[in-house]
């Protein structure tokens, strides 16, 4: 998948859900902003007393000792900061360049370049990680300034590339973009070694002691490959260990044996990487051999509740 | 043919069967592929048979196989059978005088006629109830088609059993051209697809070439024992051709078994020599006896051998012949002294004067004579030592004589001696034969006589070199067949017997294609090769850039 396809979705389509998200009342569904009010912002608003709960590091203890009333502390409070950070990691192996006639990994480069677009007009700064590569220096692209699809499509460009050979994971440059109270949204399909997959797992667990909203996007195409796998002796090729003889009769004990290992995999992960923190979408591809990528794209996104927290502005 | 086409049978049978071939299972491309891999593979086949997908690449590839079938087919059309044909032979039969030679109860020539009734008893069996047809010819020193169209054996044998050995010789070229004009050249009525040679000569090597046209060479010859006189030749006088000796070669073709008694006798009757070849090995010898008197003579070698052409022979030596000159110098003496007679209507020598107009017939010139001493001595410029003017004359004394140039010679004079400033001293002509010599022999016995003797002589001889003197015998020809007193049967090599035999090729009577539709069918597989190849390559193009529809 050298060539990107362009978003299914005009501008002025993601522009209105955009002001549509932040006329919204967010009732019980609390945004990423939200979270945020509790104030990250280094800008000091006041103080008040100690509920617990509340952050040890923000305690003052210079005007507790000198204002407050015994056993009683004070906590600094600070401006609202409406700005947020979104880092969305992208896994751009060649598991996610399939099924050839829905490629999962299209989907994964709609989804960061309408958030990154949305995010943006929102004022939020937005960063693009590449989950698996070799250069963990260009791991990280930073998308700075106005919003511009134009710009935020050039730095998606790298993620269409087809390496040479299998590249490896990636996590490190994460120290550095994930500040505290970020959100981090990492777009994979969880077809990984085990290894690579805690090492995921532990990664997320680790960011949500820092006040950050992990969000696993399971993009899952099964669905769909099970709709081209069909019936009867098959050769099954594709990423990952092969098998030695790579032709198989398809019946449906087979087929309930790899639903399971798949479910057994994403339910691994999920039990490692939940701290409180944690959200998982699944969008999951409609059970058709060439499903419509962009319908289906555009149903999720605009559909999925937790995309519209992550956009979400407080009111 | 048949197992190149087997081959390519196979090729295309098998192009088929691969494009029938598909697998029985169906390639799935996922990225789930990870979690089959402890699934258990298919116990059943993998292939299937199904009807030839037909791509392009496919009916490309028939294409090039079916085009060199048919190249292969065009290119061995001319020898492909056509059953439903007529069976032609084409016999020439050799009946020069050695297919006389006894053998066993017969001749050779009846050797002959039980081969030709073999093979045409072959011809008819392999003419699958049909009739076959014959040509029959006949060779010795000419051929000559002896029966055209002959419509089965047996009336191929009442035709051979009137074939009569000659007393010729063997003229094999007439046999060549023959065999190279073809079957197309020769047919008739009958449709010739075998030519059968019956000889008993040897395989000459053309017919290798010729055998491709159907033609076989048949050696009916056995080695046989024979001895008789194989050449005669005889030594005359240079001058008057008067034959002084006769000799006959007598060879033995095989051991000798008896004793051989060569007999010589005169022109009287009378013996003149008798000589016993004792019985041994391999051998031969010659008798040689003068013929003091003309008239006719005659050898006989008895017992003969096997061919009896050789046993006897007669030759006619001519009574002497003396040499009719023209003489228009001095000396006439010189005529009686040298046996020459003086006619001057039909001369075999003219002896003129350096300046006489008639120089154009053969003659001799002679000049203004010898001046021994004046000079004392003129040196040799220059000679022509292979000239026969100048055999054993003596330089030294040529320098003493004081030889007159020769002034002036008719056109075609070559100067063979010459002296101080060009002067010709000796010169001779090639044609019509001429020599010019400075003076009429002397007489005596001095130097200068001695020098002019046989300067003198020298150019007689050479001069009356080209007289044809009368032939001791003749040979038999297409024109005087019969053997009669000096005309001979004695051709080179019909007497030699002894001869291990030798045939060539196999008797095949296939009908073969004509020369028109061998040329019609060659002149068309080399396009089909071409296309062959030209498909091929676009194939293979188009299979590696043309995309996955060529694949």
């Amino acid at each position: 998948m050298e060539r990107l396809v362009s978003l299914p979705i005009p501008t002025a389509s993601l522009e209105r859900y955009r002001v549509r998200l932040q006329r919204r009342n967010r009732g019980q569904f609390p945004g990423a902003h939200l979270v945020r009010r509790r104030g990250q912002s280094l800008e000091f608003r006041e103080l008040r007393p100690y509920f617990p709960g509340d952050d040890i590091r923000h305690v003052d203890w210079r005007a507790s000792a000198r204002h407050g009333r015994r056993s009683e502390l004070l906590v600094r409070t600070f401006e609202l900061d409406a700005q947020t950070r979104l880092v969305i990691s992208i896994d751009a192996r060649d598991s996610m360049r399939l099924p050839a006639a829905a490629p999962k990994l299209q989907v994964a480069l709609w989804l960061a370049e309408a958030l990154a677009y949305v995010a943006m007009r929102s004022g939020d700064r937005v960063a693009l990680h590449n989950l698996f590569t070799a250069s963990p220096a260009a791991a990280v692209a930073e998308l700075a300034g106005p919003a511009s699809l134009s710009e935020i499509r050039r730095a998606l460009r790298p993620f269409s590339r087809i390496p040479s050979q299998p590249e490896p994971l990636c996590l490190a440059p994460l120290k550095q973009a994930l500040p505290p109270a970020s959100i981090w949204l990492i777009v994979t399909d969880l077809y990984l070694e085990p290894e690579e997959l805690d090492r995921i797992a532990h990664r997320a667990r680790e960011a949500q002691d820092g006040c950050r909203w992990v969000i696993l996007v399971d993009l899952d195409s099964w669905p769909c490959e099970r709709k081209l796998l069909g019936e009867g002796l098959r050769r099954v090729e594709g990423p990952g260990p092969q098998r030695m003889d790579p032709r198989l009769e398809v019946t449906d004990q087979a087929i309930g044996q790899v639903e399971s290992k798949i479910g057994a995999a994403k339910a691994a992960f999920d039990r490692t990487a939940r701290a409180g923190g944690y959200d998982r979408v699944h969008w999951e591809w409609p059970p058709a051999a060439k499903p419509s990528l962009a319908e289906f794209f555009q149903a999720r996104f605009f559909g999925d509740p937790i995309v519209q927290r992550i956009l979400m502005k407080d009111e | 043919m048949t197992a190149i086409l087997l081959v390519f049978g196979g090729l295309i049978a098998g192009l088929v069967a691969i494009y029938m071939v598909r697998p029985a299972f169906v390639t799935v491309r996922l990225s789930a592929a990870r979690f089959f891999e402890d699934q258990r593979a298919a116990g059943r086949s993998t292939l299937r048979i199904c009807r030839p997908l037909p791509t392009r690449s496919f009916f490309l590839r028939l294409a090039v196989l079916l085009a060199l079938v048919a190249a292969i087919v065009l290119f061995y059309l001319p020898q492909l059978t056509l059953p439903s044909q007529q069976v032609g032979v084409w016999f020439i039969v050799d009946r020069s005088a050695s297919m006389s030679t006894l053998e066993g109860d017969g001749s050779r020539m009846d050797l002959a006629r039980a081969e030709l009734k073999s093979v045409g008893e072959r011809a008819r069996e392999s003419g699958a109830g049909r009739v076959p047809c014959f040509d029959l010819s006949a060779f010795d020193l000419s051929f000559q088609d002896v029966a055209r169209d002959i419509r089965g054996t047996s009336e191929l044998h009442r035709t051979a059993a009137a074939l009569k050995p000659r007393p010729l010789g063997t003229d094999l070229n007439l046999v060549r051209q023959a065999v190279q004009q073809g079957v197309e050249a020769h047919s008739g009525g009958c449709a010739i697809s075998q030519v059968v040679v019956v000889s008993d000569m040897p395989a000459p090597p053309w017919i290798w070439a010729a055998s491709s046209r159907g033609a076989v060479w048949m050696d009916i010859a056995h080695p046989v024992g024979n001895i008789g006189v194989t050449e005669i030749s005889s030594v005359r006088d240079p001058f008057s051709g008067r034959v002084e000796k006769a000799r006959f070669q007598i060879r033995a073709f095989g051991p000798v078994r008896e004793a051989v008694r060569v007999t010589v006798s005169g022109p009287g009757g009378d013996n003149l020599l008798q000589r016993e070849l004792p019985p041994g090995p391999e051998q031969s010898t010659s008798v040689e006896f003068p013929t003091n008197a003309p008239g006719r003579y005659r050898v006989k070698v008895s017992p003969g051998g096997a061919y009896r052409y050789d046993d006897e022979a007669e030759i006619d030596v001519p009574a002497a012949d003396r040499i009719q000159v023209d003489w228009r110098v001095g000396r006439r003496d010189l005529l009686t002294q040298l046996g020459w007679q003086e006619d001057s209507g039909a001369p075999d020598l003219r002896v003129l004067p350096v300046n006489d107009d008639s120089a154009d017939k053969p003659a001799i010139l002679v000049g203004k004579g010898f001046q021994p001493g004046r000079p004392l001595s003129q040196p040799i410029w220059a000679f022509w030592g292979s000239s026969p003017l100048l055999t054993s004359l003596n330089f030294d004394v040529a320098e003493r004589l004081g030889m007159q140039p020769a002034g002036r010679l008719p056109e075609g004079f070559v100067p063979v001696l010459t002296g101080p400033e060009g002067a010709v001293w000796l010169a001779q002509r090639e044609s019509p034969r001429a020599a010019y010599v400075p003076g009429l022999p002397s007489g005596g016995d001095d130097m200068l006589a001695r020098f002019s003797n046989t300067v003198f002589l020298n150019a007689a001889r050479w001069v009356l070199e080209r007289r044809q003197p009368a032939p001791l015998f003749r040979l038999t020809s297409p024109e005087e067949p019969e053997p009669k007193g000096n005309l001979l049967a004695l051709h080179p090599d019909e007497g030699n017997t002894e001869r291990a035999p030798v045939s060539f090729g196999s008797l095949d009577f296939r009908p073969r294609a004509t020369t028109q539709a061998r040329q019609g069918s060659q002149r068309f597989w080399p396009f089909l090769m071409l296309a062959a190849i030209g498909i091929f390559l676009a194939e293979r193009r188009l299979s590696f850039f043309g995309g996955a529809r060529w694949a």
